[in-house]
C-alpha cells in the first residue's frame, strides 16, 4: 500500500458564534493516497466544506480557527505552517475548484489573466510562457478555440465553461492533490456529466489525487475510489465505493443511499431521512445521529460512539453496526 | 469604445440645449438692467435706451437667445461688461487655475482615501479601522473655509513653510506651483477624501468576502497582492461613481477655496462677476463649468468599462 499523500488526523475546527466557540469539525481523520479519489459526502452543514478548506488553511479567520489535529501533506504538517510556505503550496501542490463558478472567478479580469497569474506565481516564467500555459490547460479542459478565449471575461462564458476554466486554473501547475468542493452542483445535469468525465480523464492522464466534496452519492459512485461519510462534524463511515454501496454499515449511509433517486422505480416515494441535522451548538448526547436513526436504542443516546475499524480499510461509528443488516443501493 | 464615446457625445446635445436655455434665462431672471449698470448713475434715459438698443436688449427674447447661442457655438461668449475683454479669453486665462486646483484636490483625496479605505476595509473592527472611520467622520465634519484658514495660520503664518495666497502656473515653475497648490488642494480635497474613504472601506469589506478572493488565495497569491489586485479593482467600481459626483462638487467648492487662498481661478471670477453684474461673464463661467462637468462625467463613464467589464459596450 502506497504511503498516504494527505493524512488528516483528529482535525478540530471551531467557529465563534453567538453561542461561543462551536465545533463544526470534530475529530475528523482520513487519508488520501497518490492518484486516489476520495469522496467526502454529507448533507449541508456536516462540515465537509470546512474540512476541505482546512486542507488549504483557508478557513475564514475570524470567525473560524483550527483548534486541533494535524493535516500532513507529503509528510509536512500544514497546520501552523508559516503563511509564506502555505502560499507556495496553494495552487501548486494542492489546487482547489469551488462550487460556484460564477462567483469564484474574478469578474474584473480575463480568464487568461487569471490562469496565467497562478502559473507566474509558482513557475519562473515569462508573461508569454504563462499565457502559453493558459492556452494549453484551456485546451486540456476542452474549451474550444482556447487561444481566442484568453481575453474573455467570466461573464462571457456559460456555467459549464466557467467551471472548465476554473478546473484549468487549478490544473495549471500540475497539482498533486486537487480539492473539488461540489464542482458540479451548480451545473445542469448534462453539463455535470461532462465535467465529471473531464475530471476522470484528467485524473487518468495526470494521476493526481482528488478530494471530491459532494452531497451527491451518484457522483461519488461515478468518480471515487473510496468514500468518507460525514455527519454533524464527524466521520461516521469510511469504505471503498463498492463496499459502501453494497453494504453500508452506518444507518446514516443507508439513509443517504435510500434517498438517492433510482431509475425504474416510478411512483415509489423517495425515502428521505426524517428530521434535520443538528446545529453545531446543540449536538445531541451520545451518537449524534440517534434522533434521526430508525435503529436507535437507549444506549445510543448515552455514550459517545467511537469510529471503529471494521475490516480492511473500513471504519464505522455505530455501536450496532455489527448486528444490523443495512440495505445497500440496488 | 469609440462608438460608445460618440454615442455619449450625441446624448449630450439635448442636455446642452437645456443648459443653454437655463444659462440664457439668467439675463431675464437676475434683477437689474445691465444697460442701466453700464451707463452709470448719471445717464439720461435716452443714453440708457441707446445702450439697450446697442446691446440688442430691445429685441424679442427668442432673437436674443438665438444670437447668444449662435455666439456660443462659434466660441464667442460675448464681451465683459466690466473689463471689455472677450469673455472666452478671460475664462481660458482662469481655467487652468481651477482645473489644477480641482485635479490636485482629487489626487490628494485619492492619496488619502485609497490607503485608508483599503486598510480599514480589510481589517474591519480593528484599531486601524476605528481610527480611519473616526478620521473620515471628522474630515466630513470640518467646514472647508475653517480648515483653509487654519492651514494658512499653521503652515503659512506661524511656520512660513508654504505661501498663504496666490498662484504660479505649473508651466512657469512646477515647484512653486506645487507649493501654492498644496494647501488649497488639501482644503478642497479633505471632505472628498473622507467620503471616498468611507465608500472604499464599505466596498472593500464586501469584496473581500467574495468567493473570487478565496479563489485567488487558493492560487497561492499573497494576501497583499490579493487585496491590491483582486480586491481593489472590484471595490473601485462604486468609488468611481462617487468620484465623478465629487469632481462636480469639487468644482463648486473652488469658489470658496479660491476666495480664501486668493487664487485667480474661475470661482473667484464667478464671485467678482456677480458683484459687478457682469452678465456675459457669469454666463460664460456657467457654460464653462457645465462643459467641465460634462467632460468629467464622460471620463467616469469610460472608466467604468475598464473597472467593470460587464458594462463594457459590446
Amino acid at each position: 500500500m502506497a504511503e498516504a499523500m494527505l493524512e488528516i488526523a483528529d482535525l478540530v475546527v471551531e467557529f465563534l458564534t453567538d453561542y461561543g466557540w462551536v465545533r463544526v469539525v470534530d475529530g475528523v481523520s482520513f487519508s488520501i493516497r497518490p492518484g486516489e479519489t476520495l469522496g467526502l459526502v454529507g448533507e449541508s452543514g456536516s462540515g465537509k466544506t470546512v474540512t476541505s478548506l482546512s486542507v488549504m488553511q483557508l478557513v475564514p479567520s475570524p470567525p473560524g480557527r483550527i483548534a486541533g489535529g494535524s493535516i500532513r501533506f507529503a509528510g509536512r504538517d500544514l497546520v501552523g505552517l508559516p503563511e509564506a510556505e502555505l502560499e507556495a503550496i496553494r495552487g501548486d501542490d494542492i489546487a482547489m475548484v469551488f462550487q460556484e463558478s460564477m462567483t469564484s472567478l474574478n469578474p474584473a479580469f480575463t480568464i487568461g489573466d487569471q490562469i496565467a497569474e497562478v502559473v507566474r506565481r509558482h513557475r519562473a516564467c515569462s508573461r508569454r510562457e504563462a499565457r502559453e500555459r493558459a492556452v494549453e490547460v484551456l485546451d486540456l479542459v476542452q474549451i474550444p478555440d482556447a487561444r481566442a478565449r484568453l481575453g474573455a471575461f467570466p461573464h462571457e462564458f456559460s456555467g459549464g465553461m466557467r467551471q472548465r476554466a476554473a478546473i484549468a486554473m487549478a490544473l495549471a501547475c500540475d497539482p498533486k492533490l486537487l480539492i473539488a468542493d461540489e464542482p458540479t452542483t451548480a451545473l445542469d445535469v448534462t453539463v455535470q456529466a461532462q465535467v465529471l468525465d473531464l475530471l476522470r480523464s484528467l485524473q487518468e492522464r495526470f494521476g493526481m489525487a482528488i478530494l471530491f466534496v459532494t452531497h451527491n452519492l451518484g457522483v461519488v459512485a461515478d468518480l471515487c475510489d473510496r468514500v468518507a461519510v460525514m455527519y454533524a462534524g464527524r466521520i461516521v463511515e469510511t469504505a471503498s465505493v463498492f463496499d459502501l454501496f453494497e453494504s453500508p454499515r452506518h444507518p446514516y449511509t443507508e439513509g443517504l443511499l435510500q434517498a438517492m433517486p433510482q431509475l425504474g422505480e416510478r411512483g415509489q416515494r423517495l425515502a428521505a431521512i426524517p428530521g434535520t441535522p443538528p446545529m453545531p451548538w446543540q449536538m445531541p448526547q451520545g451518537c449524534r445521529f440517534h434522533p434521526r436513526c430508525p435503529y436507535a436504542e437507549t444506549a445510543c443516546t448515552e455514550r459517545d460512539v467511537r469510529l471503529e475499524a471494521v475490516g480492511q480499510e473500513r471504519h464505522v461509528r455505530c455501536r450496532r453496526s455489527g448486528e444490523l443488516a443495512l440495505a445497500g443501493a440496488e | 469604445m469609440l462608438n460608445f464615446i460618440l454615442q455619449r457625445l450625441l446624448a449630450l446635445v439635448p442636455l446642452l440645449f437645456i443648459v443653454s436655455l437655463l444659462v440664457f434665462s439668467l439675463v431675464l431672471i437676475i434683477p437689474g438692467d445691465p444697460a442701466f449698470m453700464l451707463a452709470g448713475e448719471d445717464a439720461t434715459p435716452e443714453e440708457i435706451a441707446a445702450i439697450r438698443a446697442d446691446m440688442g436688449l430691445d429685441d424679442p427674447v427668442l432673437v436674443q437667445y438665438a444670437r447668444w447661442t449662435g455666439g456660443v457655438l462659434r466660441g464667442d461668449l460675448g464681451t465683459s461688461l466690466f473689463s471689455d475683454q472677450p469673455v472666452l479669453e478671460v475664462l481660458l486665462e482662469r481655467l487652468p487655475v481651477t482645473i489644477s486646483l480641482a485635479a490636485a484636490a482629487i489626487v490628494i483625496s485619492l492619496l488619502i482615501a485609497i490607503p485608508a479605505g483599503v486598510i480599514a476595509g480589510t481589517r474591519p473592527g480593528s484599531l486601524a479601522d476605528r481610527i480611519v472611520t473616526l478620521g473620515a467622520s471628522s474630515g466630513l465634519a470640518i467646514p472647508n473655509f475653517w480648515l483653509g484658514l487654519m492651514l494658512i495660520l499653521v503652515f503659512a503664518i506661524w511656520n512660513g513653510w508654504l505661501p498663504a495666497t496666490g498662484y504660479v502656473p505649473i508651466t512657469e515653475h512646477p515647484v512653486a506651483w506645487l507649493r501654492h497648490i498644496l494647501l488649497p488642494a488639501f482644503t478642497l480635497g479633505l471632505s472628498a477624501a473622507a467620503i471616498l474613504t468611507r465608500q472604499l472601506r464599505g466596498a472593500m469589506i464586501e469584496v473581500m468576502n467574495q468567493d473570487y478572493i478565496r479563489t485567488a488565495r487558493a492560487k497561492g497569491l499573497a494576501w497583499r497582492f490579493v487585496v491590491l489586485k483582486h480586491g481593489l479593482k472590484n471595490a473601485a467600481i462604486p468609488m468611481v461613481t462617487i468620484l465623478g459626483l465629487q469632481a462636480n462638487y469639487l468644482l463648486g467648492g473652488t469658489v470658496i477655496v479660491e476666495q480664501i487662498f486668493g487664487m485667480p481661478g474661475l470661482g473667484q471670477l464667478a464671485v467678482a462677476s456677480v458683484f459687478t453684474r457682469d452678465l456675459p461673464m457669469i454666463q460664460g463661467v456657467v457654460v464653462m463649468a457645465v462643459f467641465v462637468a460634462v467632460f468629467v462625467n464622460l471620463l467616469v463613464d469610460i472608466s467604468y468599462g475598464w473597472f467593470n467589464p460587464k458594462v463594457r459596450p459590446q
